[in-house]
């Protein structure tokens, strides 16, 4: 997975241009055009609603970071601006879907589970409220549930710090946090350039619309007046506080009705985060010098494998190579106040989204590949397994000990910004681990099974179901180890190495003759472990299985019990090759062919004796005088018959004298006519053949005859015969021919009176009347 | 070569060439021999034309030459040439008698209901003109059917009704009918020809009355042309499309007889590889 998407590389960075240059450019054009076009929200108008404590908590909670004005700007305004809302949506989207950083915070992992009903009571009440926005109730889900979810808490937490001022917090870390938030304040200026100059795709919810909510809180003074003043001054407008009263008056009064969560030391790190987020940027900029070639990366990096380091047991170490840096500077010590801090931290996990796919995917690829190797060790196997969904938590002490206070083991959780891809690793090596002695089969079938093992073991797999059900066992262990998901091209060359041992050795073959080992008992359990075969046999149609099923013929007591079959095994083994070749030729479809061949082997293996008699002439010879012989003898009998004159005639005069018997007798009247009138009949019919072509069967004859003929006539008539000729010959030659020479003949006859004009009907019928011509003509 | 031979030679020709440019080619032996073009122009049947009578409120009528003066066509419906021509002209081209315009005028009412019933549209128009005798006369029935420019059914009945004597008359009826297929949307199929065919009977006319007389050449002629056309369709279904059938069937026999030669050719091979 992690490979695949470092192949896509290019596109993701020609993306990422895309989308930095669009928003460049709308920034830059809307901080030059003033948008006058933005109506006042209609929520100005239901602002007696809330309480003024909402609002100067709301304040507060404004004043302190930007992200809440973020998700309340687009929750309320995002269906003012539809151009921010498609460059936002697209960029959000794109990061959903390509993004790995995504799942970094689930619901699962943040807890937030606890607040989702409440957050979503909230957008509903919200909703039920803003009857005008229904646009921006759309916008709320684009901004994502887990966002507005984070921000719900950091507002609790901002809430409860401001209303309770629990001395619970670590005055140094207020103190940091302050300090944090001044720079923060001072920098905002200086940073937001060039979070304007920066893609919206790294983290295009955070920092891309932080950007669009100060400018259109700058361009929409008279809109939303509450906001200049908030950050002027917070008790001066307490009018405007409504707005933000409507707005949070439900997460006081969700975070009234529950108990506080003991994360609360998590409220100032709400401003460490956005802080620290952005000191990280200066820290990260120093950074840079390291790593020049990626500046804008690092600056998200840091933040990210911050978060990441003490998630992940064996990164331990990797993250501490990878951001020596850190170490360097008393920041990282406030990134590790931020880190020990739970719940706030998701916030700096998402605000330096802003890290490139790029520079995500290989440290991801680092990691998995660290993973990989870290896999093949068994004790690492088993601290994973062990930690599998949970392992994290034991993982962070031990990279966070030395540095950050013990925060609640529950609220690090949410802080796991583990990446998609090692998340998954790790949960796929979990599983595996952890299942292969518990639910084996299942998770056989969804473990190890890439795409391309996928592909290359169809073969196998479904054998392994089916025998699964019957021998779980043995089978198990040698799937389990079909590489999971390390990579894919490795998955493919171990999946190719295991198939061609699985082609070679055919291990599930060889692991049922492990079975009968078990079974030595009796013959019930042969009788059980035969239809294991079969079973297997049927399921398997190409694999060789001739060798089980030539086993059990092998199987001795059978023969031995029976002693008269002995003999029929004599006769079975006299006749193996015999059998061999029928079953041979009985699956193959071209016995003739077979057999003629081995008739050829049998005349080439007595070829040696056969020249002897090869003299073929005189066989033919003696053959031909057999025949004569035979016919002497017919034709004697009939000359007996006939008579003695019988023995020059041929045989055909014999049988055509025999015929003209029968047909020459009712043939009588011929006889009637005397010989001299039938003789005068022939040579009349003799002359008339002579003067007239007709009877001619050459065209020679006509040419002779029609001497009057012209050259050009008789060379048509030729040219006509020898194309009919060649017409003819390519259908049947035999046929045409007499009637060509007939056509031939009439036609020349005709020729010469032919020409017999065409016959017009309309020339002898009424001409019309008198008329005149036509003037065209 | 005389002016018949000329004659002769020219219908000849104009039977070979194709009758599609019937019009065309005549017009050319015209020009070659202008002193043809009388004959040639009453001889050669070529498609009809249509045109509007505008005194008989733009009703169509048909145009060939035995209704034409000049450039003008003579209407079966209102009796004028269309364009109309110059007086001086008008004077001298020819009009029937009155009395056989009224047979005119009941052959024309007639042949339309006739061409109503078997052509389900198109035009009929009949022209009449006088022959020597008074109870002789010569006219043409001319039918016109057509779909489209290229789709043309135009069958010509040129008649000549003499007078045999005690009320016999012949009826001699010359048909032609021109045929004409084209389909140029879907395929370059084009079929087209002329049959020309002439038939003649006899048939005794009783009355003294005109109108009896006309009565009974109208029923004549009528059964006659019905009896010719459905004939000369008959004929042209088996002369043109029984032939286009028989063509057909031969190219399909031949690749019928070319596939059984495959066929022994195949199954030889796989005896000679059988004996292998």
């Amino acid at each position: 997975m992690s490979r695949t998407r470092l192949n896509n590389d290019p596109e993701l960075d020609d993306f990422l241009r895309r989308t930095h240059e669009i928003d460049d450019q709308r920034k830059s054009h809307r901080k030059n055009d003033l948008p006058p076009m933005k109506p006042k929200p209609s929520l100005f108008n239901q602002m007696n609603q809330f309480n003024e404590k909402d609002l100067n908590e709301a304040r507060n909670i404004l004043q302190d970071s930007d992200l809440i004005e973020f998700n309340e700007e687009m929750v309320i305004d995002g269906s003012d601006q539809n151009d921010n809302n498609l460059s936002y949506k697209s960029a959000y989207n794109y990061e959903k879907t390509f993004s790995p950083k995504k799942k970094n915070y689930s619901l699962d992992e943040l807890d937030l589970e606890k607040d989702t009903n409440e957050s979503i009571s909230i957008t509903n009440s919200r909703k039920d409220n803003c009857n005008n926005q229904d646009k921006t109730d759309d916008k709320t889900f684009s901004v994502s549930k887990e966002d507005f979810l984070l921000l719900q808490r950091l507002k609790k937490g901002n809430m409860k710090e401001h209303q309770l001022e629990k001395p619970n917090r670590i005055q140094a870390s207020e103190r940091s946090t302050k300090k944090v938030e001044e720079k923060l304040e001072a920098a905002e200026h200086e940073i937001s350039p060039r979070k304007q100059t920066m893609p919206s795709r790294g983290k295009p919810r955070s920092e891309s619309v932080k950007v669009k909510y100060n400018v259109e809180i700058d361009l929409d003074a008279p809109s939303l007046p509450a906001r200049r003043t908030q950050e002027k001054d917070l008790s001066e407008k307490k009018d405007d506080n409504t707005m933000f009263t409507r707005r949070f008056n439900k997460i006081n009064y969700n975070r009234e009705e529950e108990p506080a969560p003991p994360k609360l030391p998590i409220r100032p790190a709400e401003h460490v985060t956005v802080a620290s987020s952005k000191d990280l940027v200066e820290l990260e900029s120093e950074d840079e010098s390291d790593k020049p070639a990626l500046p804008t990366r690092s600056r998200a990096r840091i933040p990210q494998e911050e978060a990441r380091k003490p998630f992940i047991p064996s990164r331990g170490a990797r993250a501490k190579k990878e951001i020596p840096t850190i170490d360097r500077s008393t920041k990282y010590n406030a990134v590790k106040e931020l880190e020990s801090r739970s719940s706030p931290m998701v916030l700096t996990n998402v605000a330096p989204e802003p890290i490139t796919i790029i520079d995500l995917i290989s440290n991801e690829e680092e990691e998995v590949e660290k993973h990989a190797n870290e896999k093949l060790v068994p004790s690492k196997r088993e601290i994973t397994s062990k930690s599998n969904m949970f392992d994290d938590k034991p993982a962070k002490p031990e990279s966070v000990t030395g540095h950050a206070p013990p925060p609640p083991p529950t609220s690090r959780k949410p802080h796991e910004s583990v990446s998609f891809l090692t998340s998954l690793n790790k949960n796929k090596l979990t599983e595996t681990h952890d299942s292969l002695p518990a639910t084996p089969k299942k998770k056989v079938a969804l473990q190890g099974m890439d795409y391309l093992d996928s592909v290359q073991l169809k073969s196998p797999s479904p054998q392994a179901s089916p025998n699964n059900d019957k021998m779980p066992s043995p089978m198990k262990p040698k799937i389990s180890k079909i590489p999971r998901s390390e990579s894919f091209i490795d998955s493919a060359l171990n999946s190719k190495l295991d198939v061609g041992k699985k082609s070679n050795t055919s291990p599930l073959v060889k692991e049922k003759p492990k079975l009968p080992v078990k079974p030595t008992k009796l013959s019930n359990e042969k009788v059980n472990e035969e239809p294991t075969q079969l079973r297997s046999f049927k399921i398997v149609k190409n694999e060789k299985h001739d060798i089980p099923n030539k086993k059990l013929p092998v199987v001795p007591p059978k023969s031995k019990l029976i002693n008269f079959e002995t003999p029929k095994s004599v006769n079975t083994t006299q006749s193996k090759d015999s059998q061999k070749e029928r079953l041979q030729n009985d699956n193959k479809i071209e016995m003739p062919k077979l057999r003629s061949v081995n008739d050829r082997d049998t005349g080439k293996k007595q070829a040696p004796g056969v020249p002897k008699r090869k003299p073929t002439i005189p066989e033919a010879l003696i053959n031909g005088q057999k025949l004569k012989k035979t016919d002497v003898n017919l034709k004697g009998n009939k000359s007996i018959t006939t008579g003695e004159s019988a023995e020059s005639q041929p045989e055909a005069l014999l049988k055509m004298q025999n015929l003209a018997k029968s047909k020459v007798k009712p043939a009588v009247p011929q006889r009637k006519v005397s010989l001299p009138e039938a003789l005068k009949r022939a040579n009349q019919l003799k002359s008339k053949r002579d003067s007239t072509p007709l009877d001619t069967s050459t065209n020679i004859v006509i040419s002779t005859d029609q001497s009057l003929e012209t050259i050009n006539d008789r060379l048509e008539s030729m040219i006509a015969l020898r194309q009919r000729n060649t017409f003819s010959g390519s259908n049947t030659p035999s046929v045409p021919t007499p009637i060509r020479r007939s056509q031939t003949t009439i036609s020349s006859n005709s020729t010469p009176g032919s020409s017999t004009p065409l016959v017009h009907v309309t020339k002898g019928r009424a001409k019309g009347p008198k008329r005149k011509l036509p003037s065209k003509i | 070569m005389n002016s018949d031979d000329k004659y002769d030679a020219a219908l000849d020709l104009l039977r070979r060439l194709d009758p599609a440019k019937a019009k065309i080619n005549l017009q050319n032996l015209i020009s070659l021999e202008p002193e043809l073009a009388e004959d040639l122009l009453s001889s050669i049947d070529l498609p009809l034309t249509i045109k509007q009578d505008p005194k008989s409120s733009n009703r169509d009528f048909l145009c060939c030459d035995y209704n034409r003066d000049m450039d003008s066509h003579r209407s079966p419906w209102s009796n004028d040439y269309f364009p109309q021509l110059a007086p001086e002209d008008l004077a001298e081209s020819p009009f029937p008698s009155d009395k056989l315009r009224q047979l005119e005028i009941l052959c024309n009412d007639s042949f339309d209901v006739y061409r109503d019933l078997y052509y389900e549209g198109g035009v009929s128009s009949v022209y009449l003109w006088d022959l020597d005798e008074d109870t002789d006369f010569a006219g043409v029935a001319l039918f016109k059917k057509s779909n489209s420019s290229t789709t043309n059914w135009d069958s010509i009945h040129a008649i000549e009704v003499t007078n045999s004597g005690n009320g016999d008359y012949n009826y001699k009826v010359t048909t032609t009918i021109i045929l004409q297929l084209e389909n140029n949307t879907t395929s370059d199929l084009k079929l087209s020809g002329n049959l020309t065919r002439q038939s003649e009977r006899d048939f005794r006319v009783e009355g003294n009355k005109d109108e009896q007389i006309h009565l009974a050449h109208i029923t004549n002629l009528g059964t006659l042309i019905e009896d010719i056309e459905s004939q000369m369709r008959d004929m042209l279904e088996t002369v043109y499309f029984e032939k286009t059938r028989d063509i057909f069937h031969q190219n399909k026999n031949s690749l019928v007889t070319k596939n059984e030669s495959e066929k022994t050719a195949q199954a030889e091979i796989v005896k000679g590889l059988q004996n292998l």
